[in-house]
């Protein structure tokens, strides 16, 4: 537990509400930047300590768990990359990406045929990066013709081998001797945002992009300074690994943890090839690289968050043992009045697993073992807690035409993240996700505009919301088909189908709003968005928010929260998979 | 945090085998690239395992020490949560330390050292323990091992059989929301 010095809770939490919730409709423009509390935390989190303590136990240096499963008895799976979707020029290679990494000799090992008009083409197959089988013509591929390709015996790392993969392409009649037009960013930053940050000395990467399909194996990166690899001191311009990671049309330069880089100024040379074999102008990148201390890793320890769907604490001071997010379930038409399906409970359940999941995915950049969000509270220990539901509880009830606060959340700013137990649920000053606020000022708006046309709301809720003339889900005399074990769409009737569809948009549109924001909230409580300059924070003097088209926008609305596209900015992706260093 | 004992150790697998003690076990030689099982686990113990079950809680310390000098430090240790790692459910922890080092745990729990008693090699009975989710990848990392050493694959696989079909994999949900209710429906029946 971090031991805070200086600080009062009280002082905290007021310093830290100041703008940490979203406004959507940009009513009360109360986000009034405050002073971020000093760092004054102090943790132990991987330091080993004496016999007898829980923390004593060392931890190796964190590689993640890799997301699938680890036993591999399948063959690979492939697909074939030409520089121009199916069609390549004559002169260019085309490519066989793996679905993951190939044995080393995969190349010597597999047999590829190809043909045109019933010939073989000749060729030369090497290996690229583990993932991709490069062919390339001896001279060229048949112009204008189209094109058969055989693989056999393609071996992953395991040795799986894939018995036979069959594609086709097109050859143009003009060859390739353009060179592409590559725009290469440090960890997908905007280059001004890049030069004032401090990166981390393991994880930096490279992104590219390319009006063209770069060519894996002759493209390569140095880098222009000593480095450590796998232990052992490289020399600058080393021979590395080539680091490669796909896909072939958004390649990207993704060494592994074992490579360090020095501190300082550290410069990158990338030499860009197109799979034609035209030379992309010398691209130079640089970084100022500072090491990562592990006190001050936003997630040195890991974060444990209990998104509490089960609150009840909306009107203010009128609990009434319904949870607050079943009353919203209620007002955006999920549930009926009476739970005539019997239902209730598992809509409430699904609906936030989904969005949970929305916004586990929308907060994926933070190591994946070392943040944990989940519906209910662990069973041991003191997890941080933001409550879901309701409409803003610091206002009395109100009738659907009255005013709304705007208030979609609020959660406090923990800087660099240094707490792991923020209580995002109190009530003075109003702490949490409020869909029902949403609800609120969406449905008076969209009655509002109804005589000049429906408003995307409308359109997603009106068949559903009782407020806007909608029947909820269960009161529907289709409804009990929908759920039944052995409907299927197959089988549908129109209507059926229809009102399936209205149920399946609305549970998508409100799993992303609330998705979206509880990870804009959770964004908070994990140090998002510093205000600060970089290096000490992202973004110079603009509150807690980052960029308005991003998710840590301090002003999101309907539209924007139910885009699945929506996302957090490249300053705050890597803030959270710890690739900056905050000074 | 209370002194914590450990109630027993069991040996495991090899996390990091040296080339030396690949020669002395004589298990598993590199068959070269067309092998299936090419990387060899020794049938030397390097790596223990201990369970440590104070009575504060209701949780599993599983920590897995090895010899440092053994091969490269974290050699294969990333097919396992490499720092201390918390699962949902039981409450599982599993650490990694290095030799020599204390084991410690916060809480305890049932006794998992019975992979004998199930037919099941050791180290499936010890992560079938896990939850959902995170039992299935760590039963095949260890599978993976089993099957670099294997001389009947199919053998081994069924051995794991149990411990890879007890629970269905969290993905397998259907992704529509009413396919969704219509699945838990049929689930009661």
């Amino acid at each position: 537990m971090d031991v805070e010095v200086g600080v009062t809770a009280a002082q905290r939490l007021r310093r830290a509400l100041a703008t940490g919730g979203i406004f959507a409709l940009a009513l009360l423009g109360a986000c009034a930047p405050d002073e971020p509390r000093p760092k004054t935390t102090a943790r132990s989190a991987d330091a080993p300590s004496a016999p007898g303590s829980f923390e004593g136990v060392a931890a190796l240096p964190a590689r993640a768990l890799p997301a699938a499963g680890l036993l591999d008895t399948t063959p690979p799976t492939l697909r074939l990359v030409a520089s121009h979707g199916a069609s390549t020029a004559p002169n260019a290679a085309i490519l066989l990406e793996a679905d993951e990494p190939l044995h080393e000799r995969a190349h010597e090992l597999v047999r590829v045929i190809v043909r045109s008009g019933g010939r073989a083409v000749p060729h030369d197959v090497e290996l690229a990066a583990e993932r991709w089988l490069v062919i390339t013509p001896r001279g060229s591929w048949t112009g204008g013709a189209a094109h058969e390709l055989l693989a056999e015996s393609v071996l992953d790392r395991n040795g799986n081998a894939l018995a036979r993969f069959e594609s086709r392409f097109e050859a143009g009649r003009f060859e390739d001797l353009a060179a592409p037009r590559v725009d290469a960013r440090l960890l997908d930053l905007e280059p001004e945002q890049a030069r004032e940050v401090l990166v981390a000395s393991r994880g930096l990467s490279i992104t590219l992009r390319s009006d063209e399909v770069l060519h894996p194996k002759l493209s390569t990166v140095r880098i222009l300074a000593p480095v450590s690899f796998e232990g052992r001191r490289r020399a600058a311009r080393s021979a590395l690994p080539p680091f490669w990671a796909g896909p072939a049309e958004a390649l990207r330069y993704e060494p592994s943890s074992e490579l360090e880089l020095p501190r300082g100024r550290v410069r990158f040379e990338l030499d860009l090839f197109d799979l034609a074999g035209n030379a992309v102008a010398r691209l130079e990148l640089s970084a100022r690289v500072a090491r990562l201390d592990p006190q001050m890793r936003p997630f040195a320890r890991r974060d444990v968050i209990h998104v509490d769907f089960a609150s009840d604490r909306w009107p203010l001071g009128s609990a009434d043992g319904l949870s607050d997010w079943h009353q919203d379930l209620l007002r955006f038409g999920l549930l009926a009045e009476g739970d005539p399906l019997g239902l209730s409970a598992a809509v409430a359940e699904e609906l936030a697993e989904r969005a949970l999941e929305h916004a586990r995915a929308l907060l994926g950049a933070a190591p994946r073992e070392r943040l944990e969000l989940r519906l209910e509270a662990p069973p041991v220990g003191t997890p941080a807690r933001l409550c879901v539901g309701g409409g803003d509880p610091s206002l009395p009830r109100r009738q659907l035409r009255g005013a709304s606060s705007g208030l979609l959340g609020r959660a406090p700013f923990d800087r660099r993240n240094a707490t792991h137990e923020e209580q995002s649920c109190r009530l003075a000053p109003a702490l949490g996700v409020f869909p029902g606020e949403l609800f609120h000022a969406e449905a008076r708006a969209a009655l509002e505009a109804r005589a000049r046309g429906a408003t995307a709301f409308d359109q997603i809720f009106s068949a559903l919301a009782p407020e806007l003339g909608g029947t909820p889900f269960g009161a529907h005399p289709l409804d009990a088909r929908l759920v039944d074990p052995h409907f299927t769409l197959a089988s549908a009737t129109p209507a059926e189908a229809a009102r399936a569809a209205a149920l399946e948009r609305a549970s998508v549109a409100l799993t992303n709003v609330v998705g979206a924001l509880v990870a804009h909230e959770l964004a908070h409580t994990l140090g998002l968005v510093e205000p600060e300059d970089p290096p000490r924070g992202l973004r110079g003097s603009r509150g807690y928010h980052g960029d308005e088209s991003e998710l840590m926008s301090g002003a999101l609305d309907f539209a924007r929260l139910v885009d699945p596209q929506l996302e957090l900015g490249a300053l705050e992706r890597a803030f959270l998979a710890e690739r900056l260093v905050l000074r | 945090m209370r002194q914590l004992f450990i109630c027993g150790s069991l040996l495991l697998f090899v996390l990091a085998a040296s080339p030396e003690a690949r020669a002395q076990s004589g298990a598993c030689e590199h068959r070269g690239a067309t092998s299936v099982f090419e990387l060899a686990i020794t049938s030397s113990l390097l790596a223990t395992a201990a369970v440590a079950r104070p009575s504060d809680g209701p949780a599993i310390l599983i920590a897995l020490e090895w010899h440092r000098g053994a091969g490269p430090r974290g050699a294969r240790i990333d097919l396992l949560h490499d720092d201390p790692a918390l699962v949902d459910g039981e409450r599982v922890l599993v650490f990694v330390q290095r030799r020599g080092e204390q084991l410690l745990a916060p809480a305890g729990s049932r006794a998992l050292l019975r992979g004998a008693d199930l037919g099941l090699a050791p180290e499936l009975a010890l992560y079938a323990e896990l939850p959902r989710g995170e039992r299935e990848e760590l039963a095949v990392a260890l599978a993976r091992r089993s099957l670099r050493c294997a001389s009947d694959r199919a053998a081994a696989l069924a051995q794991l059989q149990p411990a890879l079909v007890a629970e269905p994999a969290r993905s397998e949900r259907a992704r529509s929301f009413l396919g969704s209710l219509r699945a838990r429906r049929a689930r009661q029946g």
